[in-house]
């Protein structure tokens, strides 16, 4: 649609509006990713300025510490259900989820370090997340193991669709809903996988007034 | 650094209010091609429960984009997107099949999609961003489903982050 779509003023702002908007956090849209473990198409990052606020520094570093929780956490799944998903045709999706959540940390952290604050290691966990013990995955029905790595990403969707009202720095709610999205797609593949179409559909009309919720977001107590 | 108001009076600039009432067009013109889709009668049922969940989805997200415009006693588009409706309704009205039926809305959703995403990078008042951060996901959702039921690869579903190519903001 690109090509076929005139590339009007949709906004009808100047060009300042967009420098405020891509300066802010000292990133250039033309530079390089500045390392760390994305997959290579993240945001252009440059050098640190010290731009980010100490509550959108708290926010990220939780963001990270989470993907790096549900990623061990779709792991562990494989591990214990491997044969299941299998046959249930969701060992590639799971494995993809995987790394999705690899990706999504290695881009929050460079946008962290990028911005001189402390990265978060490969082994951050985030504590507000309680996964199952082996027995209780082992204890999951066959037709549930899917639905569990859904409801992961559902609360992780959540989580970053609630994060957006409070993060200070404009710019960084459209990269976090980069991933916030992607979460969203993981969801609803999870639906095809588990129930086709009807499936989606019913998530679909729960929805509330056709907006993606908030109440499950891990970052509310 | 970017200060963020979070409430609409805060800070009311002319850029907020453009950018909501476009988004407002495009979720109308989202309604209006997903009814023509409708009536050409080529869709099975379950892409015609599918295009009916979507209008209500729209619908719902056009009302909650007016709000936010009324709350600041400003008029609510009845109008659609005049070039999504123009890039993609000829496309519709030609289509001799359901795939090409769906094919067309998944270039509705993913301009949608990428808009919204780009666009949350300009919004100056929080409250803004939050109600276009709840509406995003789902259209990205609603890209995914089409994708599948057209057997696109798993690559194009599932991207590792929301894609903004076919974003309709100016380059």
């Amino acid at each position: 649609v690109t090509g076929s779509l005139s590339r009007r003023a949709f906004l009808g702002r100047g060009a300042l509006a967009v420098a405020a908007a891509t300066g802010a956090l000292g990133c250039s849209e033309d530079e390089a990713p500045a390392g760390g473990a994305g997959d290579g198409t993240g945001p252009a990052l440059g050098s640190s300025t010290g731009n980010l606020v100490a509550g959108d520094v708290d926010l990220l570093t939780a963001l990270v510490q989470l993907e790096l929780s549900v990623s061990a956490a779709h792991r562990d799944l494989r591990t214990a259900w491997s044969e299941e998903l299998e046959a249930q045709g969701a060992t590639e999706a799971l494995v993809r989820f995987g790394q999705h959540h690899r990706a999504h940390a290695g881009r929050l952290n460079e946008l962290l370090v990028s911005n001189g604050a402390p990265g978060v290691p490969q082994e951050g966990r985030f504590a507000g997340l309680v996964l199952p013990t082996e027995a209780e995955l082992a204890a999951l029905a066959a037709d549930d193991v899917v639905d569990h790595a859904r409801d992961l990403e559902d609360q992780l969707a959540q989580t970053y669709v609630e994060v957006v009202a409070r993060l200070q720095l404009p710019s960084l709610r459209r990269r976090v809903m980069e991933i916030g999205a992607a979460e969203a797609r993981h969801v609803a593949y999870c639906d095809l996988l588990v129930g086709d179409l009807p499936r989606y559909l019913e998530a679909a009309a729960a929805l509330p007034a056709g907006r993606y919720p908030t109440d499950r977001s891990l970052f509310v107590s | 650094m970017a200060s963020t108001p979070s409430h609409p009076s805060q800070a009311e600039d002319s850029f907020e209010i453009q950018a909501v009432t476009q988004a407002a067009q495009l979720e109308q013109a989202a309604v209006a091609l997903y009814e023509l889709a409708l009536g050409r009668g080529l869709l099975d049922a379950g892409a015609t429960a599918l295009l009916q969940t979507f209008v209500a989805h729209h619908t719902e997200h056009h009302g909650l984009l007016g709000a936010r415009l009324e709350a600041s006693s400003r008029s609510v588009p009845d109008e659609g997107d005049p070039d999504l409706l123009a890039s993609v309704a000829p496309v519709m009205a030609a289509a001799g099949d359901q795939a090409t039926v769906l094919a067309a809305c998944l270039i509705v959703e993913a301009t949608l999609a990428a808009t919204y995403t780009e666009a949350l990078a300009d919004f100056t008042v929080a409250s803004t961003a939050a109600h276009v951060a709840q509406i995003q996901p789902v259209e990205a959702q609603h890209v995914l489903v089409l994708g599948a039921l057209l057997g696109r690869p798993s690559d194009d579903l599932l991207p590792a982050f929301e894609p903004t190519a076919e974003s309709v903001l100016p380059g």
